[in-house]
């Protein structure tokens, strides 16, 4: 009868047990094991390997191709989280609107979100190779006749058009959502304080929107330095390694240069930092939350 | 009722495991027949092998043979060889490092001396021995060099270059005629498309393939620098392919310049043999034909390639008289002469009737088997990747400090 008791009572478990275990087997176990061959000079091909120690974390600090990816992916992250809160929030605004066709408009800046990224990136790389080019030649613009992606200074504007392109679609969603949540009375109150457009937007829009903000931050964060397969099919990285992000030279170094254990290395360095920034950001946001 | 529970727990764990063990369940015949898998990366041949196979297990009943063909082969083989479950005979590129790795960590059957080898053009097979012993049997080649559009030589009395500096005045005539000489691929996605060209630069000015490793990987670190002789002359070459592309050759795709190729936008193609098939896709209404990189005197044109369709078996297979019966078949005239009608890559079986077949690449394959060829130089290097990519690089940019650092960068790994 006890016995009984103590399985009804725990017999949820078992449903759980299946979840967790493939959780484990094709999460948690890959995971330790990348921490594990990081330390080894492993390279994928065979089953031999040498534990090396820490010297595949020396040698990122002289990697040329290391650093030059760390600032890229920096730069994108920060060109990510700047943009998709800027233009979320002034699409958002102005989508927020009562006008003709609003539906329209909230549907067509949405869109984008629901394309493949692989897709998108290819579709971009004609457009950037023949179309704006064509466009430019017609209407007589120098800039837009050459390759923008083809070129080294101009490369990363153009990757990062098309990553904002995309990935602003959610956060104007979660931004729109977050102005329609502010109570309506507390607006009302405001204009007939005689308050102007700026001030509504500094003192009671944008208080409203930290939660959202801190969200789209943490989205962007993320998507920036985990960046890979849009800049796979847009640009494969190049020219001159420009637009290498971190996740991209993982791949490379894993599958085009047979160096697992060099290549699991730097990705447990993008682990650390990611988990790093991701703790520091949750506490700070808790403080600042309405 | 609790013991009716408990079995079902049992049930549901041990099936758990069974589904897991599965996954490594070897196969057993039942009706007496050995299976033997054949793992194949020649995607495009895969209608022809078929055949061939058919033939073979006609010829053999009491053999069948596993046909293996998967998106992705060289990944997947990878995967499946790092843990441990590895195809009976494997068609698998020997001048590459994850073959090299392998052979020397005793995943291959050693098949030195054995008398198929005889089918095949003398040294052959030796070529890609590892300490001394053979583990590939080469069936096929492919070979790099210079498609043209004949029809618009004749047209515009343009001659094939016999010599470096020929090469460099037939660029000039071409852009003094208003043609664009070149349709290039100069993305760091198809930089591969370059990797022939920089390797027969750095191996014509350095006499050879030997010469060109001593210069690249066999030097002391830090070593490649401006200034050099063969540094200079390599970089020189290189500049050619600098604004005689298409317009938009930078941001362009392999199927790009193929297109702008077949579309006579451009008039030489720098690719390898394989290329044949996609440009012939594309219908061009023209005749092509092929040339080999020029050296600096005449008669010392190079082409590079090496082994297209190889095969390995391997060393755990329980089947090693089936899977060397296959090898031997796949020697014999009766199943190459079907592929090479199909592929036309030169094959180094000796009976295979080629005469007068696939004139289009004759300009580049008359040196394959022959010392005019040499073997891809990345056989001595651990990966080639960097090496395509920084040939573009430069390509695009003309900045030679950056050229030799980056090649130093690439080597000194591997020093």
């Amino acid at each position: 009868m006890k016995k009984d008791n103590v399985f009804n009572r725990n017999w949820g478990y078992i449903f759980v047990f299946v979840p967790v275990a493939l959780q484990l087997v094709f999460f948690y176990l890959p995971m330790l094991q990348g921490f594990f061959y990081s330390l080894t000079d492993w390279t994928g091909l065979t089953p031999d390997y040498n534990m090396v120690g820490l010297e595949n974390f020396q040698r990122m600090l002289t990697d040329q191709k290391f650093i030059k990816s760390i600032g890229f992916t920096l730069f994108f992250t920060l060109g990510l989280i700047v943009g998709e809160i800027v233009l979320g929030i002034v699409i958002a605004r102005f989508l927020n609107r009562k006008m003709k066709g609003v539906n329209f408009f909230r549907t067509a800046y949405f869109f984008p979100a629901v394309l493949s990224t692989v897709t998108l990136g290819l579709i971009f790389k004609q457009i950037f190779n023949y179309g704006l080019p064509q466009l430019g030649e017609s209407l007589g613009i120098g800039f837009l006749e050459q390759n923008l992606i083809a070129n080294e200074q101009t490369v990363f504007w153009g990757v990062l058009f098309v990553a904002l392109w995309q990935g602003v679609a959610m956060p104007v969603v979660i931004f729109l959502a977050g102005l329609q949540s502010i109570p309506k009375d507390v607006l009302e109150a405001a204009s007939i304080d005689g308050a102007s457009n700026g001030q509504r937007f500094l003192h009671i829009e944008l208080p409203y929107l930290l939660p959202s903000v801190s969200m789209v931050f943490i989205m962007a964060l993320k998507a920036g330095l985990t960046a890979f397969d849009l800049i796979f099919a847009l640009t494969g990285g190049g020219p001159a390694d420009k637009t290498t992000t971190l996740g991209l030279l993982v791949y490379n170094y894993a599958f085009n240069n047979n160096q697992y254990g060099y290549a699991n290395a730097i990705a447990v360095v993008l682990f650390i930092t990611i988990a790093v920034i991701s703790v520091l950001q949750i506490r700070l946001s808790k403080r600042f939350e309405v | 009722m609790t013991s009716m529970k408990k079995v079902f727990i049992a049930c549901m764990t041990l099936s758990i495991v069974f589904l897991l063990a599965a996954c490594g369940n070897g196969d057993s015949q039942a009706d007496g027949k050995t299976e033997i898998e054949f793992f194949n990366q020649k995607k495009e041949m895969q209608t022809t092998l078929q055949e061939i196979i058919k033939d073979f297990e006609e010829e053999n009943p009491d053999i069948t043979v596993k046909f293996t063909n998967v998106p992705d082969a060289g990944t997947v083989l990878k995967t499946r060889i790092s843990s441990g479950d590895i195809p009976d005979i494997i068609n698998i590129y020997p001048q590459n490092a994850d073959f090299q790795a392998w052979a020397n960590s005793d995943i291959f059957t050693d098949l030195t001396g054995k008398d198929y080898l005889n089918n095949l053009t003398e040294g052959a097979a030796e070529a890609y021995a590892i300490n001394d012993k053979v583990y590939s049997v080469p069936l096929t080649s492919n070979a790099w060099g210079f498609f043209y559009n004949v029809d618009k030589f004749e047209e515009l009395n343009l001659e094939v270059p016999k010599t470096w500096d020929d090469f460099e005045q037939l660029i000039k005539d071409i852009q003094g005629k208003e043609e664009t000489p070149f349709a290039l691929s100069l993305t760091q996605e198809d930089a591969w498309t370059l990797n022939g060209y920089h390797q027969l630069a750095w191996a014509t000015t350095n006499g050879g393939y030997e010469g060109a490793n001593n210069a690249l990987v066999f030097s002391p670190k830090g070593s490649i620098k401006v200034g050099n002789a063969d540094f200079d002359a390599v970089a020189d070459q290189l500049d050619l392919l600098n604004g005689t592309g298409q317009k938009n050759a930078t941001g362009a795709s392999y199927e790009d310049a193929i297109a702008t190729f077949a579309n006579q936008e451009a008039l030489i193609l720098p690719n390898g043999t394989w290329a044949l098939p996609a440009v012939q896709n594309q219908n061009p209404e023209f005749e092509i034909g092929m040339f080999a990189y020029p050296g600096q005197e005449e008669g010392q044109e190079l082409t590079v390639g090496a082994a297209d369709l190889a095969l390995s078996i391997a060393m755990d297979s329980e089947n090693q008289e089936a899977a060397e019966k296959f090898v031997e078949y796949m020697t014999s005239k009766e199943a190459m002469q079907k592929y090479y009608d199909v592929d036309g890559s030169p094959t180094s079986v000796t009976s295979v009737d080629t005469e007068g077949k696939f004139s289009e690449t004759a300009g580049v394959t008359q040196y394959v088997f022959t010392d005019q060829q040499i073997v891809w130089l990345q056989k001595d290097w651990t990966s080639e990747e960097t090496f395509h990519h920084l040939t573009v690089e430069y390509v695009n940019s003309q900045d030679r400090d950056q050229l030799a650092t980056n090649l130093n960068n690439f080597f000194d790994t591997m020093k």
